[in-house]
């Protein structure tokens, strides 16, 4: 553009120059012309008057002076001429020539020529001198022609046919042209300054100009400034230019993109038919401005951009064209892209939430409400809407619950409350709900909707009480089974007694009467009268177990295990039984009543479940290096061990596995008890065995304190002084 | 035993109501050779009225007081537990020794017997055998083995 303006500035100035140069050399050459011609006339008059003094003078001289012939005439008609004529009329160059054809030698009189020197007689022949030979020749005219000396002259000549002289006044051409040529010279340079000035005042001074440069740039700057992409594209839809934006979105610059096709290069091919469908109109004439069209963008870097695209059609001398503006939209679509996303996630967590919600105006009024709250209170979502909260809270909850409402509202600390409350049904029926209400405050802080989290908690409510009702029997239930534990111990026993007194006071007092098979019944009741005695104590114990608090302390475990075999030391010396304790077992914090009782129970069962000459028990603890808190303890021996079958039941209550008769009898109730106290301690039994070599029983405990700890033996006292140095 | 007391003079009063303990408190004594009378209550109300010598003991010399008492927890109407406890909060019963022999091994009854007074909690073995030596252990102490207070005369 501005290359253009510059290049028009220019040429116009410089023809503008060129003419005024012609016409200057045009008017000089027709001065020179007529300067010429006017010269000519001159030398002619000149050299006419001359020829007419020369004749006259030698007339009479003839007539008065006969004595004055040859060389004496001659020297006084060169006199005569030499003082007629002054050199300076001619100009420089200027010479007045007499000569005389001597043979075909041109002989010059001395006269008034630029040497001092006498010019050489020159051949007839020769082609210098030409007026002077035209003159010899007998002729009268001007001439422009080579003198003696071989310029070129312009020159009258003249022949004096009585004297047989030629005479010739010349001037060199050269001085006639000089002033011409300097003229021409100074009108050149004076129409180059001229040009010069010209052009700069054009460009630089011309107001217009200027003002078309300023606003060009102007409108430059805002093309450049605006952040809508604007293309100019030409008839053929080739990218004209592109401003700063758009090169900014296609990724290239405007060199780069000057000259491209606009729809191949730059959109889409999805979009390509649309867009070459728009400009065609655009380019045909058919529409003057498209607006509001969307198309994706491919930038040079192999982007793609979406735009929403305008042209306009313009019209200048080289047809139509389009200015084509496109917004870039990517970051709005990709936005709105991602808040339709959100808007339709919320909508679906909103609908297919599996608890109701539901936003309510400070007025209470359902705002919105999704399915599951329609389905809980019965109504449907139109309906619901019509009403308030208030009208459906059951009305004994409605007073907390607008209180709860109003203090939510109130502190702006707060921001949700959570409240268990009925509801009523369309049907009238109420319902369980846990609400929980959060308010969404506006800018300024005042409430502007709740938003309430229904969840229906019927079902919930329903087992809570099935629960309830269901803990209260168990209690009850538990309570009932004390009391039994304590009838079994008391009640039951007193005639238990009574019949084993009696049998025995039977066999006291009227044993010598019966027979010896009377006798033997007898103290089978007693024995079985006992037996069953120990089954109740047994049962007792066991009720006990579950029922009685622990009372843990820290109890040294050696000490207890000690105290267990001094209990059995009778058994064990009878059985002649080994019992061996590897290493020093743990402290650990447990209820010592019951855990004798579980080492009196498994190391009793070791001994009377074996059936080896040499018997023996271990009774041990596996702690592991890193957690003293996890050991395993175990008791084990070399006895008749269990069948994997039974292995699951000898914990279970009254479970005996062999017959009354066999190793010292027993109830069963021993691992049963053994079983629960483990567990009360959070702990596990279990058992490994051989059928034949042998049992292992292993057991864990979790170490709880639980009140006050009590010291118990040495061992006990150390770990106590440990806990706490003072 | 000391020297002014002899073995007839220390009575025993047995609060039991089963017959067939009573009987068997009977003939242990009788098995054991110990000669001290039994004075047997049936139930609580029976054995206060003796202690504090009223009704069917008011009359002067219908109620020896006892040297020791062996009292059964569960009693028809007054039961032992309220025996003990009237007897341990009245200053002149309070110093006669009280040996619970009862059924019940509850420890329950253990701790609350002990917190009132009781001087020994011995639960009634089952069998006779049992019966017997605990009879014949518990004579072996209270009179063989520790002093027992001077009995006040009125």
């Amino acid at each position: 553009m501005r290359s253009d303006k510059q290049k028009a500035a220019v040429l116009s100035v410089s023809v503008l120059g060129a003419a005024l140069t012609l016409l200057t050399i045009l008017t000089l050459c027709l001065l020179y012309r007529t300067s010429l011609r006017m010269e000519t006339q001159r030398l002619e008059e000149l050299v006419h008057s001359q020829a007419a003094l020369i004749e006259e003078f030698t007339r009479i001289a003839a007539k008065n002076y006969p004595d004055y012939t040859g060389s004496t005439l001659e020297a006084a008609v060169t006199s005569v001429f030499n003082a007629h004529i002054r050199k300076e009329c001619f100009g420089a160059t200027g010479e007045f020539l007499i000569a005389r054809l001597e043979g075909d030698q041109i002989v010059f009189w001395p006269g008034r020529q630029h040497s001092a020197d006498s010019i050489k007689p020159i051949p007839m022949q020769s082609q210098l001198a030409e007026p002077m030979r035209q003159a010899l020749s007998g002729r009268s005219g001007t001439v422009v022609g080579i003198d003696y000396r071989g310029q070129t002259v312009l020159a009258a000549y003249h022949h004096l046919p009585t004297l047989g002289l030629g005479l010739v006044a010349k001037i060199d051409i050269a001085e006639m042209r000089t002033p011409f040529f300097r003229a021409a010279a100074e009108a050149g340079a004076a129409a180059l300054l001229l040009i010069g000035i010209g052009m700069a005042v054009l460009l630089r001074f011309n107001p217009f100009l200027r003002r078309l440069e300023e606003e060009r740039l102007r409108a430059q700057s805002y093309l450049d400034l605006t952040g809508i992409m604007i293309v100019l594209l030409d008839c053929g839809g080739r990218i004209q230019s592109v401003n700063r934006k758009g090169c900014e979105l296609l990724g290239a610059a405007q060199d780069e993109l000057a000259g491209l096709f606009w729809v191949n290069h730059c959109i889409h091919p999805a979009d390509r038919d649309a867009a070459e469908e728009a400009l065609r109109l655009l380019l045909s004439g058919e529409a003057e401005q498209i607006d509001g069209m969307e198309f994706h963008l491919c930038t040079m870097c192999g982007e793609e951009r979406i735009i929403e695209w305008s042209g306009r059609a313009v019209r200048c001398r080289q047809g139509r064209r389009v200015i084509s503006a496109g917004t870039d939209i990517t970051e709005r679509k990709r936005i709105e892209r991602c808040l339709q996303e959100a808007k339709e996630e919320f909508q679906a967590t909103f609908e297919q939430a599996a608890v109701g919600i539901g936003q309510v105006n400070p007025e209470g009024r359902w705002l919105r409400v999704n399915r599951k709250l329609c389905l809980i209170l019965g109504w449907s979502a139109d309906e619901l809407l019509a009403l308030r909260i208030q009208d459906v809270t059951h009305p004994a909850h409605l007073e907390r619950s607008m209180a709860k409402a109003k203090e939510l509202s109130a502190n702006p600390a707060l921001s949700i409350y959570q409240m268990e409350k009925q509801y009523l049904r369309k049907d009238g029926s109420a319902v369980w709900i846990n609400h929980t209400v959060s308010l969404v405050r506006d800018e300024q802080g005042k409430p502007k909707y709740y938003i309430s989290v229904i969840e229906d908690i019927q079902k919930r409510k329903e087992m809570e009480d099935a629960l309830r009702d269901r803990t209260e029997l168990l209690v009850r239930s538990n309570k009932e089974l004390d009391d039994f534990a304590y009838i079994a111990s008391h009640d039951l026993k007193e005639p238990l007694r009574g019949i084993m007194s009696y049998s025995t006071f039977l066999l006291e007092d009227y044993g010598e009467q019966f027979g010896g098979e009377v006798r033997d019944r007898l103290r089978t009741i007693g024995d079985l009268a006992g037996r069953l005695s120990t089954l109740t104590d047994d049962l007792l114990t066991f009720s006990r177990v579950g029922r009685l608090e622990l009372a843990r302390r820290q109890v040294d475990l050696n000490v207890l295990v000690e105290d267990v075999l001094a209990t059995l030391r009778v058994t064990l010396e009878r059985e002649n039984v080994w019992v061996r304790i590897p290493k020093s077992l743990p402290t650990v914090v447990c209820d010592a009543v019951r855990m004798r009782e579980v080492y009196y129970n498994l190391i009793s069962n070791a001994v009377k479940y074996n059936d080896k000459p040499e018997k023996w028990v271990e009774i041990g603890a596996l702690r592991p290096w890193n957690d003293p808190e996890r050991s395993v303890f175990y008791v084990c021996d070399n006895g008749i061990g269990i069948r994997d079958k039974h292995m699951d039941k000898v914990f279970t209550m009254f479970k005996r596995l062999h017959s009354g008769n066999k190793f010292g009898g027993g109830t069963g109730a021993g691992l049963a008890i053994v079983k629960k106290i483990i567990e009360r301690h959070e702990g596990h039994i279990w058992l490994e065995s051989a059928e034949g070599e042998g049992s292992i029983f292993f057991f864990t405990i979790v170490q709880r304190h639980e009140g006050q700890i009590w010291q118990e033996g040495a061992g006990g006292a150390s770990a106590l002084q440990r806990r706490n140095p003072l | 035993m000391t020297a002014n007391q002899t073995e007839a003079e220390q009575h025993i009063l047995l609060v039991e109501d089963s017959d067939v303990d009573y009987e068997t408190v009977l003939r242990a004594f009788r098995k054991g050779n110990l000669s001290n009378p039994v004075i047997r209550c049936e139930d609580g109300d029976e054995a206060l009225d003796y202690l504090h010598r009223r009704n069917r003991f008011a009359a002067p010399g219908a109620a020896p007081r006892p040297a020791l008492v062996l009292l059964d927890l569960n009693l028809p109407g007054t039961d032992g537990r309220e025996v003990l406890e009237e007897m341990k909060n009245d200053e002149k019963l309070k110093d006669i020794p009280v040996i619970v022999m009862t059924t019940s091994s509850d420890q329950r009854d253990v701790e609350r017997c002990y917190r009132h007074g009781a001087n020994s909690y011995v639960a009634k073995p089952v069998s006779f055998d049992g019966y017997m030596e605990a009879v014949r252990r518990l004579h072996s102490y209270w009179f063989e083995t520790v002093m027992l207070p001077e009995p006040v005369r009125r």
